[in-house]
């Protein structure tokens, strides 16, 4: 009841406004780290947009939607960069080691691993993201404890 | 010699928690100076500047104020475009780490110029704390009536909203931005007409990339003579540069547009290994080759938005190719059918590589998708993304020539 109380509120702030449709959708994802299903309802209502218009701007943009809010989304940038540091490579071991598949939810619902193509953190290549904060993928096995600690 | 920066000369001041301090020192002599002026007088110095647009499209900056300023619609916008998506781009981030102000009070400046009643900055998904620090920025602006209603005294009304959108590279492009703004898909319009005369929500706008805005409170500070003493003809200014790839120190380089590629490797610690070639401008870009390291990096040359991503002899030509094939077929918007054939044909291309027998039909049809998306395409993304594949398979023949064989030692493809 809470979540969806939030959700609300996050939402009512942009009522009659369809245009911030990727305002709404930029403030879930800092909140809950993709899309919760529970929004779109909400989102159709405050925006007046129609569930196809909702759908069509949240896939364009890849936004991740899920049945529930997940606890951690790590994001593996694999644009050419990141490429040429092994980026293929840690986004398998990361989903190898976690248990995860790319782009996909884990059953349990808490973990997202997801190959993006730029994180404009270049300079850092293999670019990784936990939950929106840059991580060293440097050492993996330090980075897999990290999204353990970030998932307890 | 380097050059001493002039637009990254401070450490970031988001990441040392100095927002405060910054904001209290920062001198605004460029908005004070440009509310003294007329807007034609700010126009005719950017024009003396010879500021050229550090998007890629190298546009005189001049030029596209004054075609909005001379618009009959009276509402007008100001677009700061910080998307920045185009792999090894990162130089933005940088720049409003280090120095965020001057392209606030450039988008003042702008709008003071042009007369808009409305401006945003729209930023990359993952610059969350460069958004929080703006956001904070704008509100102390506000409170010292340097934005909002009659800044600075002067019967001025403009405020800036700061937007982010999750990654979609095509929305880099101007006409896609404001569909972004306006929270639709990031599909770009056809030209004409132009953002200058139909732009977000089809008014005039002027649509700039950070680094472009952040040039303006020097020019109108110091001067358009000044500034287009820096750098050779037909490319004035500071300009920056991020360097990737196989490169000792990857990081962004300020320099004018007379340094070279060598100049900027040696800044960044040499080449990892020995160097092969280099996409200036990105993966849209030019291919630079080993003859090409004392070509400077200028407009004319290609320096485009300035991403330079270095790659050394232990690389395979056709395993690049792929990459950037890929990444420009899962970036276009699919919107045209130009585009979105075209792109599923050079992916089904690369992807077939190891069931080729020979490059030259292949280097052909590559050619004819790139030539026809030139032609008919309803933006630039899909001609310039196919642009790269073709200048390796011309340069290094011989990287592809062994994915005939079935299997790449090199880079480890195989069927």
């Amino acid at each position: 009841m809470a979540m969806v109380q939030t959700l609300e509120q996050i939402i009512a702030v942009h009522a009659g406004k369809p245009d911030e449709l990727l305002v709404v959708a930029e403030e879930l994802m800092d909140r809950y780290r993709a899309i919760p299903v529970a929004a779109l309802v909400p989102m159709q209502q405050q925006l007046g947009l129609t569930a196809t218009e909702i759908q069509s701007v949240l896939s364009f943009y890849h936004y991740p939607v899920t049945d529930e809010p997940v606890k951690c989304h790590v994001e593996v940038c694999g644009a050419l960069s990141c490429h040429l540091k092994s980026a293929d490579e840690v986004l398998n071991r990361l989903c190898s080691a976690l248990g995860a598949s790319p782009g996909l939810v884990t059953e349990d619902g808490r973990l997202l691993i997801a190959r993006v193509e730029c994180l404009s953190d270049c300079e850092r290549a293999p670019a990784v993201h936990v939950n929106g904060q840059r991580v060293s993928a440097a050492d993996l096995d330090v980075l897999v404890k990290h999204i353990h600690e970030v998932l307890a | 010699m380097r050059p001493a920066p002039v637009l990254i000369a401070s450490p970031s001041v988001i990441e040392a928690g100095l927002l405060r301090e910054y904001y209290l020192r920062y001198p605004f002599n460029a908005l004070h100076k440009a509310v003294s002026l007329s807007p034609v007088e700010i126009i005719a110095e950017l024009k003396a500047s010879g500021l050229r647009g550090r998007g890629g499209a190298a546009y005189p900056t001049g030029l596209k104020w004054e075609s909005v300023m001379q618009q009959p619609e009276p509402l007008r916008y100001v677009v700061a475009n910080g998307e920045e998506g185009e792999p090894g781009a990162f130089k933005d981030r940088v720049l409003l780490e280090r120095n965020p102000l001057a392209v606030i009070e450039a988008t003042i400046i702008a709008a003071y110029t042009v007369q808009a009643c409305a401006g945003y900055i729209y930023l990359n998904h993952s610059y969350r704390e460069i958004a929080q620090a703006l956001a904070q920025l704008l509100q102390w602006l506000r409170e010292d009536q340097r934005l909002g209603e009659n800044i600075l005294n002067r019967q001025f009304n403009f405020d800036i909203q700061v937007r982010r959108g999750r990654q979609r590279y095509i929305t880099g492009e101007e006409t896609a931005l404001f569909r972004a703004l306006e929270g639709r898909r990031a599909e770009p319009s056809s030209r004409p007409p132009y953002p200058t005369e139909q732009g977000l929500w089809h008014k005039p706008t002027v649509i700039n990339n950070i680094e472009t805005l952040s040039c303006v409170p020097l020019i109108i500070e110091k001067g358009g003579k000044w500034f287009g003493a820096l750098g050779p003809e037909g490319s004035h200014g500071p300009k920056l540069f991020c360097l990737t790839g196989d490169i000792q120190h990857p990081g962004v380089f300020e320099s004018t547009m007379d340094a070279s590629l060598r100049d900027l490797i040696e800044w960044a610690g040499g080449v990892a290994g020995t160097f092969k070639g280099a996409f200036v401008s990105g993966p849209s870009g030019r291919l630079f080759l080993p003859d090409d390291l004392d070509k400077p990096l200028t407009v004319q040359n290609g320096c485009g938005n300035g991403i330079v991503i270095v790659f050394n002899d232990t690389r395979c030509a056709a395993d690049l190719a792929r990459q950037v094939t890929d990444f420009f077929f899962a970036e276009h918007c699919g919107q045209c059918l130009p585009g979105r054939e075209s792109m599923k044909q050079a992916k089904s291309l690369m992807d077939n590589l190891e069931r080729q027998t020979s490059l030259a039909p292949m280097q052909k049809r590559y050619g004819e998708l790139h030539a026809l998306l030139q032609n008919s395409s309803k933006c630039g993304l899909c001609s310039s993304g196919t642009a790269m594949a073709p200048a390796l398979m011309h340069a290094f023949p011989e990287d592809f020539s062994r994915h005939f064989q079935g299997h790449c030692a090199v880079c480890g493809s195989g069927v």
